[in-house]
């Protein structure tokens, strides 16, 4: 079984939105754009507890009441073979024909105004044109005996958890088990004999009655018992720590401990159901509480495990993202009104062994929403200084550096570019020497024309490898590349960042660096920018910022 | 109740199974445990089907099982088909015409099958063929599911296995429909019947479906033949009238339980009434209805009172409606049963939640109010239907009317409320009495249908046994088949039963 799509209309802060999934997806974006209530759409089509709450005047986009709540969600189920298809199918009946490979999900409420609530309806069937009313029995739809919902807050409570749920996951029901608690019972009943024979509380008993009475005189007495012997075995039992080769016993008190321990009562609890039913884990914000590395290995888990095959994740850390793979990646954002854009990430092949450095960048980058793409650690070095002396709050704008490690730049824009994340490319005029001809391709140029998909700059080889006949290459095609800027947001470098740098600066490299100032930064590349930028002054800064050469910064800072 | 060796046996059995029950063998209770204990130990999202032929047997399964079995499927064979192949998926095969609401009406009868389909396409009534050996219903369903790919999917997908009670009842149609499932389909399938116990031969039923599985490669089979009803001797006599349980027969000195009388057709009722204990609970069964109530008059005049349990007017109403006008008639003449019990006779389709107990009992409440004014009555019962979504019709409400005023008809109602009854066998088939009389001369015993007959009458004693041959052409033919049956085994009727 594979989800499709939803599509969601006029529905809290969605007027419209039409939306590829997956199997596994994650929901970022900034606060307050809608990633819970797109969970909640999700649930209220799944979850009957939540659909029991049916639908207020608030739920409607806007408070229009004109157009009914509709949740449309497409699962592909055409592989027969496949357990969870054939748990729908068993279901679905005749609203499923033989033509038909894709089932539709579909929620609708309209708003009626005397009860002053909307009663969500569910419809299904393999035709989208003629679906059918699912059946309902009490609170429960068809839909009901196939899914199960395994919604986990951001903030869950460990012991409320484990109380209502310690019937499911403690059974006692062993033949020697019953001899056991009767045992129980019995050092129950002692352990209050003992306590009742305590001076001290016979003391309170005693002192108490009386003072009750001055109240209410009727005929009680108070007695002090454990409170296992009033509300049964199962009321006193709360998960504890042990640690390997420690006798001790630790509280579960830390919120990450809890955190973890939550995770796995969850597992616990979709294992029973899994041959049954087919568990939907919708999980908001797993990150908090959790440290950097815990939330590394929550991903691992949450992306590796199959116990999670369907899953929707709403996050603001990268780290949980730092395994990702067979992903879909849905991005709601705010222009006008709420959007959302969405594309299916896999690492790509050529990226399988450096998949984590691949997977940590753009973790980071998909959470902003504007990206500019270096080359290296020099450009991202120099142009933070840069952006953190003209726009101090550049992070919190949205606005992200990030270093390519080279000039692998595809793998990071095509999914910018899906999830509509304006991103902005520097890169380096390079030569490249044929040694056949003597000659030199036009490296930098092909690349600006492959990255456009189109052959906008001229591609002659040239006879000569310097910073001038670089500069004159700019030169002679200033106009296309002034286009491919501004159309394309791809920022050619007039030679290299050094080069470029000295011709905005030169006196002052100079003053800071030596005679030399390009050579010498040439030399050491990392280190030396590390020593530069610590003397650039705010005016240098701004010089830099408001120069050609560097037009790259304004356009995403602006 | 526990279970002996070979019940316990045949609930272990995985896969496909057939069981051979004798009467009295504890086949019901069998295989409501096996259910139980398979539908125990499924992990997986699949549901089980127990098909059974009648409504009440359905309902008895599910009073039975104490697992909670909204999930599974119980019901008759034709309801199964109908809510599972013909109304889901007929629009599957014959296009979109076909995804109209039906409803049954066997009472409407066709030639052919072309015929059958265009009345459901015109008049959404599912019918039978004028040829009652023939099934519409299951001809129509073995199509749908060789043609339609999502209803194979569909029943594939959501059943681990299939009973199949009293299986020596089907007809060739059933047959074929149900071994479709088994040996295509691959779903484990359970039967359980006994073609000695095929009393409706004359509607088709095919007993010779249930042997031919016996031989089938992929079944298991278990015999089930230790008679917990019957006295040993009973057993012999009734052992001895089929070739498969011949080898079963064990001689016994005593012969008190089976007694032969060869009265007068005046002095028979007097004989019956001095070999017969008034404490015990007995019943005289008889091929017709007419004898059954003549043979209850002349009982009672003889000095026993017994009670003849007629054929009530509703019980060949053949629609969807049908267990409306039977659960209202128990409403009015059963004490007990309330406005839950009839709730609870509701068939699983639809939404329940749509049907207010309240609103039904105030129906049901107008409805045994207006029982003395036939127009009231019939509108009050019209009302109900139609608020739980049935179709009545002006001949089958006056039926109605007919069976819940004329009192005669009450003791249909609780057969169990009285001592000594009279009724038709076929009304006999899954009950039991101490003491049980029937007439040599309804059983000429020429064919394996007469046989078979003869076969649950005897069946139904417990203690005893008290044959009446009279001295007419049919009863000398009894007695002349009779012998030369159980001189197969070179037994002697005299071997076997005491003569008076």
């Amino acid at each position: 079984m594979k989800f499709e799509n939803i599509k969601i209309e006029n529905f809290r802060n969605f007027e419209k939105i039409d939306l590829d999934l997956s199997n596994k997806n994650i929901f970022f974006g900034l606060n307050d754009v809608g990633k819970t209530n797109f969970l909640y759409a999700l649930r209220y089509v799944f979850d009957k507890d939540v659909r029991r709450l049916n639908l207020l005047d608030s739920d409607f986009h806007n408070k229009n009441f004109v157009k009914p709540i509709e949740i449309t969600v497409t699962l592909d189920i055409s592989d027969t073979a496949c357990t969870d298809c054939q748990k729908l199918r068993a279901q679905l009946k005749g609203a499923l024909l033989s033509e038909h490979e894709k089932v539709y999900i579909r929620l609708k409420a309209e708003y009626d105004r005397h009860e002053m609530l909307a009663l969500p309806i569910l419809y299904w069937g393999g035709d989208l044109e003629h679906l059918q009313e699912m059946k309902q029995r009490g609170y429960l739809y068809e839909l009901d005996y196939v899914f199960n919902v395994i919604y986990i807050d951001s903030y869950v409570d460990l012991h409320a958890l484990f109380k209502k749920n310690v019937n499911a996951l403690v059974k006692n029901e062993s033949e020697d088990d019953k001899d056991i608690l009767n045992r129980i019972q019995g050092t129950v009943d002692s352990l209050n004999t003992h306590i009742a024979s305590l001076s001290g509380i016979k003391d309170f008993e005693e002192k108490i009655a009386p003072e009750y009475k001055k109240f209410r005189n009727e005929g009680v007495t108070v007695s002090i018992k454990s409170e296992i012997a009033v509300k049964g075995l199962y009321s006193n039992i709360i998960p504890y720590i042990k640690q390997d080769g420690d006798d001790n016993l630790y509280p579960t008190a830390g919120e990450g401990r809890k955190k973890l321990l939550a995770y796995s009562i969850y597992d616990l609890l979709s294992g029973e159901n899994a041959e049954k039913k087919i568990n939907l884990f919708l999980i908001e914000e797993p990150e908090n509480h959790l440290h950097k590395s815990m939330q590394i290995a929550l991903s691992q888990i949450l992306f590796t495990d199959s116990k999670y095959t369907y899953l929707f994740v709403s996050t603001h850390s990268p780290f949980v993202l730092y395994e990702m793979d067979n992903v879909n990646l849905i991005r709601i954002y705010s222009e006008r009104k709420i959007k959302s854009a969405s594309t299916f990430y896999k690492v790509p092949g050529n990226f399988e062994k450096s998949r984590k450095m691949l997977n940590r960048s753009l973790s980071e980058a998909i959470f902003a929403d504007k990206v500019l793409l270096v080359e290296g650690p020099s450009e991202q070095l120099l142009f933070e200084k840069i952006l953190a002396t003209v726009k101090p709050f550049y992070e919190a704008d949205g606005i992200y550096i990030l270093s390519a490690g080279g000039i692998g730049f595809e793998a990071y824009f095509a999914i910018l570019d899906a999830l509509k994340i304006h991103n902005v490319l520097k890169t380096d005029n390079d030569l490249r020497l044929d040694k056949k001809t003597g000659t030199y391709s036009v490296l930098g140029f092909s690349r600006c024309n492959k990255y456009i998909g189109e052959k906008i700059l001229p591609v002659k080889r040239v006879s000569e490898n310097t910073v001038e006949a670089k500069r004159k290459l700019y030169d002679d095609n200033k106009k296309t590349l002034d286009e491919v800027r501004d159309k394309y947001y791809i920022y050619l470098s007039k030679s290299d960042l050094e080069n470029d740098l000295d011709e905005v600066l030169h006196d002052v490299l100079v003053k800071y660096l030596g005679d030399d100032p390009v050579e010498y930064l040439q030399d050491a590349k990392h280190y030396r920018m590390v020593e530069l930028i610590e003397q650039l002054s705010n005016a240098d800064c701004r010089k830099i910022y408001n120069h050609y050469n560097f037009a790259c910064l304004k356009e995403v800072a602006e | 109740m526990s279970l002996s060796p070979i019940q316990e046996k045949i609930i272990e059995i995985p896969g496909n199974l057939i069981v051979r029950a004798s009467a009295g063998t504890g086949k019901t209770h069998t295989m409501v445990n096996k259910i139980a204990k398979e539908i125990d130990d499924n992990h997986s999202h699949k549901v089980v089907a127990a098909i059974t032929f009648t409504i009440k047997a359905a309902q008895e399964i599910k009073d039975r099982l104490s697992v909670d079995v909204i999930h599974h499927f119980i019901g008759t064979n034709n309801s199964f088909v109908i809510e599972e192949i013909i109304k889901p998926f007929m629009k599957d095969v014959y296009g979109s015409d076909f995804g109209l609401d039906m409803s049954t009406d066997y009472s409407e009868k066709v030639q052919t099958y072309q015929e059958g389909v265009e009345k459901i396409k015109t008049e959404g009534v599912l019918c039978s063929y004028q040829d009652n050996k023939k099934n519409f219903i299951f001809d129509l369903a073995q199509e749908i599911v060789e043609k339609s790919a999502a209803c194979k999917l569909y029943l594939q997908a959501k059943y681990s296995k299939i009973y199949i009670d009293e299986y020596q009842d089907c007809d060739k149609s059933m047959h074929k429909f149900f071994m479709y499932l088994c040996d295509e389909l691959k779903i484990d399938t359970f039967v359980v019947g006994d073609e000695k116990q095929s009393i409706y031969i004359w509607r088709g039923a095919y007993p010779e479906a249930f042997k031919g599985i016996w031989n089938k490669p992929n079944f298991e089979r278990r015999f089930m033949g230790d008679n917990f009803r019957s006295c040993p001797q009973i057993q012999n006599y009734s052992n001895l009238l089929c070739e498969e349980t011949r080898e079963l027969y064990e001689a016994t000195e005593n012969l008190d339980s089976i007694v032969w009388l060869t009265p007068t057709t005046t002095n028979w009722a007097a004989e019956v009434v001095s070999q017969i204990d008034d404490g015990k609970k007995t019943a005289l069964l008889r091929f017709s209805n007419d004898n059954a109530r003549i043979g209850a008059d002349e009982l009672t005049a003889a000095g026993i009172e017994h009670i003849y349990i007629p054929q009530i007017p509703i019980a060949d109403i053949t629609t969807d409606t049908a267990w409306l006008y039977s659960a209202i008639a128990k409403y009015i003449i059963i004490e007990k049963y309330s406005a839950y019990d009839l709730i609870s006779e509701i068939p699983v389709e639809g939404n329940e939640s749509r049907k207010m107990v309240s609103a039904i009992k105030k129906f049901l409440n107008d409805i045994a109010l207006s029982k003395d004014d036939e127009q009231a009555f019939c509108s009050n019962t019209n009302d109900l239907a139609g608020y739980l979504g049935y179709v009545t019709r002006p001949d089958h409400l006056a039926k109605l009317y007919r069976t819940v005023s004329e009192e005669s008809f009450h003791v249909a109602f609780e057969p169990d409320k009285y001592q000594h009854v009279a009724i038709t066998f076929h009304s006999s088939k899954g009950l039991e009495f101490d003491q049980v009389v029937v007439f040599a001369g309804d059983y000429r015993l020429s064919d394996m249908a007469s046989i078979y007959n003869h076969y649950v009458s005897v069946t139904r004693a417990k203690s005893k046994l008290v044959i009446v041959k009279l001295n007419d052409y049919n009863a000398n033919c009894f007695q002349t088949n009779l012998s030369r049956l159980f001189s197969e085994s070179g037994v002697n009727i005299g071997d076997v039963v005491s003569f008076q």
